[in-house]
């Protein structure tokens, strides 16, 4: 059960792009911050939007 | 012992299926639960899984646990990461569940629940969970290559520019189509508009949360914003009922300009600002319905009040035009076989896949999970009594302008309904009338409300629960036009770069806007003629939608029985050849009837021409009779590509096995996985 939950949260993470975020820290060996997020948005904007969505 | 309690389980699983399907099937005259529609799909799934899915991967595709995939062999941190197997599946089935598998079914169920129903659980068994499979895994074994990549490397250059015209043309055709559905929901209902008005600045305050109070936080700032999108429901008839109200009663051409524009915008403006916290507000709610969805199913277990069959198999329904064979098969994509299903396979999954052991259950397990989403939209809409289904899902021009003129229609076809009791629901779901509300999502939302009344809350919150499951509908279908939107901007930018290398460039200000508006132009048209038509729209644009979706799935199985072929795994082409061959007989069929089908209310150039000989002909009419010309031109042209693509594998195919052509797939090369050197 403990392992469910771990996987659902993990699946959060990585469908809300959290562990995305938290790959791009340990990348660049930098703290969350401002600045950090907003590199991170810059950095994946193009992956991000190119992104399709189904019907 | 093991062995003998495995035969034991699944021939119980089978049996089960097997009375499921039968009782489905062989019922008629009285109601049944819809427990067994669960059943029957439950024990599918798990015997398509357990089996089918398992005989492809070791027979067909030989999976390899020892060969690194790219996310393993390309790992960067950012696109190729190798995954954990359930992350990846959450991932993709977050990528492929939208509201297709929701309003398909609730159209297609004019026709009774057993041809959907049957259509479902057979067309993602064998098509559609194989296409995703397979698509995926081929995609995994060349980089994480597209579909048109792989097109243009297996089948040849032609077959690489018709992939990518079918892909724009279906998504322009999608965007239309989905854009229609949110308008047809939301026309002169302020309690929905303003809900969905209000999810634009929960963005715009999510985005800032994100950006400034609390960096990388998602699933805060989604809870947060799903906390306030609840909130904006809850205020939803207090604004109907002051002054604002008239602001948010909108009619349908009005709700187009207004999404028309907003999409430009959208597709101009930074993701981070509106489209990023939209889409993973859209994907919090769409996740929590879904699940809330199923559970309210299996509490409330409702009783389907849907005949089987209807008279309307004849090809006479008042939802869409046309006959069981071929419009159920096209009605019904998304949770049974989607074409577009194939560009999220070969996008961005096959990046994040470590072991190729595991496309089996991203890939087949997860169109299995949206099928059942498929299911769950059958029984939300034949849990409806049938007169208040076609009640809502008729147009105006079919059975009449006034209630009562609607209700004597629909009740003289055998389905009774009053205009007292449509008055008396329409006031219980808070809204001023439900007849002529087309598209399929009011009729989810009223099948999915009542389910939810009978669980959480009882008759009193039932209004609640309509706007949100409408709330929830064209919430997602606003993110997929933004998001479809600028995907198709880029496509268009990238075709474009070949002729003005500025054009292509993506951060270039006059060619993000030249080519968005091309771009919201294009499907703007679509939604435009879908508002003006007396019949409401869907019943030309679903087809249409549908068509151009599985034509897109016509490629991917080509593309996916070349490289099997090219495999020398000939013996096992059926698996991709077969849901080929049906959906070549479903889509030309369907294509020719929409084209040339002497009922005006089917083909598009019959009701041109009784359009044009009704008498002299208004702009208004002129403008009808060549937005027919136009569908009619558009499906011919995919038809024809399509064709192309089909005849230039059929010529690849038989070179191959004449041994005029070497069996020569353009794989990334074998390398070893670390994985099993971990392993020993």
């Amino acid at each position: 059960m403990k392992r469910f939950w771990q996987n659902l949260l993990a699946v959060f993470h990585e469908i809300f792009d959290e562990a995305s975020y938290a790959r791009f820290l340990q990348r660049q060996g930098v703290e969350s911050s401002q600045d950090a997020y907003w590199a991170f948005l810059e950095e994946s904007e193009d992956m991000r939007t190119r992104r399709p969505r189904c019907c | 012992m093991q062995k003998l309690t495995s035969i034991l389980v699944w021939s119980a699983v089978a049996l089960a299926g097997a009375l499921a399907v039968a009782t489905i099937a062989l019922h008629r005259g009285e109601q049944i639960s819809a427990m067994w529609l669960v059943v029957a799909a439950v024990c599918c799934y798990a015997l398509g899984y357990r089996f089918y899915s398992r005989f492809i991967a070791t027979r067909m595709l030989t999976l390899d646990e020892l060969r690194a995939t790219p996310a393993e062999r390309l790992e960067n941190g950012r696109d190729f990461v190798c995954t954990n197997k359930w992350v990846v599946f959450g991932h993709h089935f977050a990528a492929i569940a939208g509201p297709g598998p929701l309003v398909g079914p609730v159209l297609a169920a004019q026709f009774g629940y057993l041809p959907g129903t049957l259509w479902i659980l057979a067309g993602a068994v064998f098509g559609g969970c194989v296409q995703d499979f397979v698509i995926l895994l081929f995609s995994v074994r060349r980089d994480g290559k597209s579909l048109t990549e792989m097109a243009k490397s297996e089948v040849g250059k032609l077959g690489g520019v018709i992939a990518y015209v079918a892909v724009i043309s279906i998504m322009v055709i999608l965007l239309g189509v989905v854009a229609l559905v949110v308008v047809n929901a939301l026309k002169s209902s302020p309690w929905g508009t303003f809900t969905l008005a209000m999810t634009i600045p929960i963005a715009l305050l999510m985005g800032i949360y994100l950006r400034r109070l609390r960096p990388g936080k998602v699933i805060e700032a989604s809870a947060l914003g799903f906390v306030l999108v609840l909130a904006s429901i809850l205020a939803g008839p207090w604004v109907s009922h002051s002054a604002l109200g008239p602001y948010f009663t909108l009619s349908a051409t009005t709700l187009s300009a207004l999404i028309i524009v907003y999409s430009f915008a959208a597709s101009a403006l930074p993701v981070w600002l509106l489209l990023a916290p939209r889409d993973y507000l859209s994907t919090f709610v769409k996740l929590g319905t879904i699940g809330l969805l199923a559970a309210g199913i299996i509490a409330v277990r409702p009783a389907l009040h849907m005949p089987a069959l209807t008279r309307f198999t004849d090809g006479t329904g008042p939802v869409f035009a046309g006959k069981v064979f071929p419009f159920a098969f096209i009605t019904i994509a998304c949770g049974a076989i989607s074409g577009f299903h194939s560009l999220i396979s070969s996008g961005t999954t096959p990046k994040l896949i470590t072991r190729e052991t595991e496309t089996r259950m991203v890939g087949y397990g997860a169109m299995l999970a949206e099928s059942m989403v498929g299911i769950m939209a059958t029984v939300a809409a034949c849990a409806l009594q049938p007169g208040t289904y076609f009640a809502i899902n008729s147009p105006a021009g079919i059975v009449g302008q006034t209630p009562d003129l609607a209700s004597a229609t629909i009740s003289s076809w055998g389905f009774p309904v009053t205009a007292p009791d449509m008055h008396a629901l329409a006031l219980a779901v808070g809204e001023q009338t439900l007849y002529n509300r087309t598209g399929g999502a009011p009729a989810f939302a009223v099948g999915m409300a009542s389910i939810f009344a009978h669980s959480l809350g009882g008759q009193a919150v039932m209004a609640i629960w309509y706007h949100f499951a409408i709330m929830f509908e064209a919430l997602f279908i606003l993110t997929i036009l933004d998001a479809g939107t600028r995907v198709g901007r880029f496509m268009v930018q990238d075709a474009l770069g070949h002729l003005w290398k500025p054009l292509g460039r993506t951060s270039w200000y006059p060619s993000i806007l030249l080519n968005s508006a091309l771009m919201v132009g294009a499907w703007g048209y679509f939604l435009w003629q879908g508002v003006k038509d007396p019949l409401g729209g869907i019943n030309s644009l679903w087809p249409l939608f549908g068509i151009a979706n599985q034509l897109l799935a016509i490629v991917a199985l080509c593309v996916a029985t070349t490289i099997v072929i090219k495999m020398s795994r000939v013996r096992y082409a059926f698996v991709t050849l077969t849901p080929l061959l049906w959906l070549v007989a479903v889509t030309f069929t369907a294509s020719y009837h929409k084209v040339f089908d002497a009922d005006p209310r089917l083909g598009f150039l019959a009701h041109a021409r009784q359009l044009q000989w009704a008498g002299p002909m208004s702009s208004a009419t002129a403008r009808l009779v060549f937005n027919d010309r136009m569908d009619a031109a558009v499906t011919g042209v995919l038809v024809i590509m399509v064709a192309m693509i089909l005849v230039e594998s059929g010529l690849d195919w038989l070179r191959v096995l004449t041994g005029r052509k070497p069996a020569q797939v353009r794989e990334a090369p074998f390398v070893l996985t670390r994985f099993a050197e971990e392993q020993g």
